[in-house]
């Protein structure tokens, strides 16, 4: 238990940018210590994307739930909650005797965030070029170019995938 | 006395705005921030500069950003209390969705329908991450060291991910020292 509510407040105090850039760490982590499966993780990534909520609160609720009940799931939530927390509390603070640039801190910040991502894409993506699954990788290129050119709602791709897979994958 | 029932009617009413832009919004923070904009300007709570002025503070910050703006702005509306029950409201909903869906889901993985759809699903939280990195990268203003630490980060974070947070520290400080132009705090 208490390790892996120590794993979520690490991750909860790298996750800048949204989430993203540390599912593929909470993928990683999970999987290295036995706590899941790739595909108890598939089901996990799938779920947070259909429902409400940012996507590394959804993975924490889920497997803290899925090992220690309710209460887990509130702790862990909690956990991965309590850095930004502590943060944004100490930024109040202290916000007077803090002298950053903030332009330069942002760019900054967003430069280490693409690297987390680009990780993130790694740790989820490098196997469909390893195993050459041609199928996946022309439906990624396909999902990015739609994601960019038009304003469709992301969760019309998921689903929309996910019925594509089962008609032809 | 009416003064606490209304003061408690404003946070009742803060907290309800939250809930329901975090219950109706699929897909993650980046969906919100444009919900919570809408509303809180309409009704007039906060005007568009304080808005983005709080935004960009919730994005410097770990932490989902749609959570940490709905702290920054439930304080700036109603103190202490306010950002309490703006962020209570914020996460309630995802914390119930995922319990549900995800256990439904689990109660069919023995389906190969069920498993295939997931698989394809999963395929497009690849194409989705490399859009969410697509537009990062995009907002960027490049100069001279940029691309390096980029890459220098990335290849060492394969080699070793257990030194993520040592190699986004560095990785940050790096480069807002160098934009800033050297050390001189």
């Amino acid at each position: 238990m208490l390790n892996i509510l120590f794993i979520f407040l690490y991750i909860g105090s790298i996750s800048f940018g949204g989430g993203w850039a540390v599912v593929g760490l909470i993928k990683d982590i999970m999987i290295s210590q036995n706590y899941l499966t790739f595909t108890e993780f598939k089901e996990i990534l799938t779920a947070a994307q259909i429902t409400p909520g940012p996507i590394a609160v959804n993975m924490a609720t889920y497997i803290g739930y899925k090992y220690y009940g309710f209460i887990g799931a509130i702790l862990t939530t909690f956990f991965l909650l309590l850095p930004p927390i502590i943060i944004i509390a100490s930024y109040l603070m202290l916000k007077k005797s803090i002298k950053l640039k903030k332009e330069y801190f942002i760019n900054s910040l967003a430069l280490g965030t693409a690297v987390l991502v680009f990780i993130t894409l790694y740790s989820l993506g490098a196997q469909f070029i390893i195993n050459f699954d041609i199928k996946a990788i022309i439906l990624v290129l396909a999902i990015f170019i739609l994601l960019v050119k038009t304003r469709i709602d992301p969760i019309f791709f998921i689903i929309g995938s996910g019925f594509i897979a089962i008609l032809v994958l | 006395m009416t003064n606490i029932i209304s003061k408690n009617r404003e946070l009742l009413s803060i907290f309800y705005i939250f809930l329901k832009i975090s219950g109706l919004t699929i897909g993650g923070g980046y969906a919100m921030i444009p919900a919570i904009e809408r509303n809180l300007i309409n009704k007039k709570l906060i005007t568009e500069k304080e808005f983005f002025n709080l935004l960009s503070i919730a994005q410097s910050m770990p932490g989902p950003i749609a959570f940490n703006l709905s702290i920054l702005l439930g304080r700036k509306l109603r103190g202490f209390w306010g950002a309490v029950f703006a962020s209570f409201g914020v996460i309630i909903p995802p914390f119930f969705g995922i319990i549900i869906v995800a256990s439904l889901i689990q109660a069919n993985s023995d389906s190969v329908y069920v498993n295939k759809f997931l698989n394809g699903c999963y395929i497009a939280t690849v194409g989705l991450t490399s859009y969410v990195l697509y537009k990062i990268m995009k907002n960027i203003n490049y100069n001279k060291i940029n691309i390096p630490l980029f890459f220098f980060g990335i290849v060492f974070l394969i080699i070793n991910r257990s030194l993520t947070f040592f190699v986004f520290v560095s990785i940050v400080l790096i480069n807002y020292f160098y934009e800033k132009g050297g050390i001189d705090c």
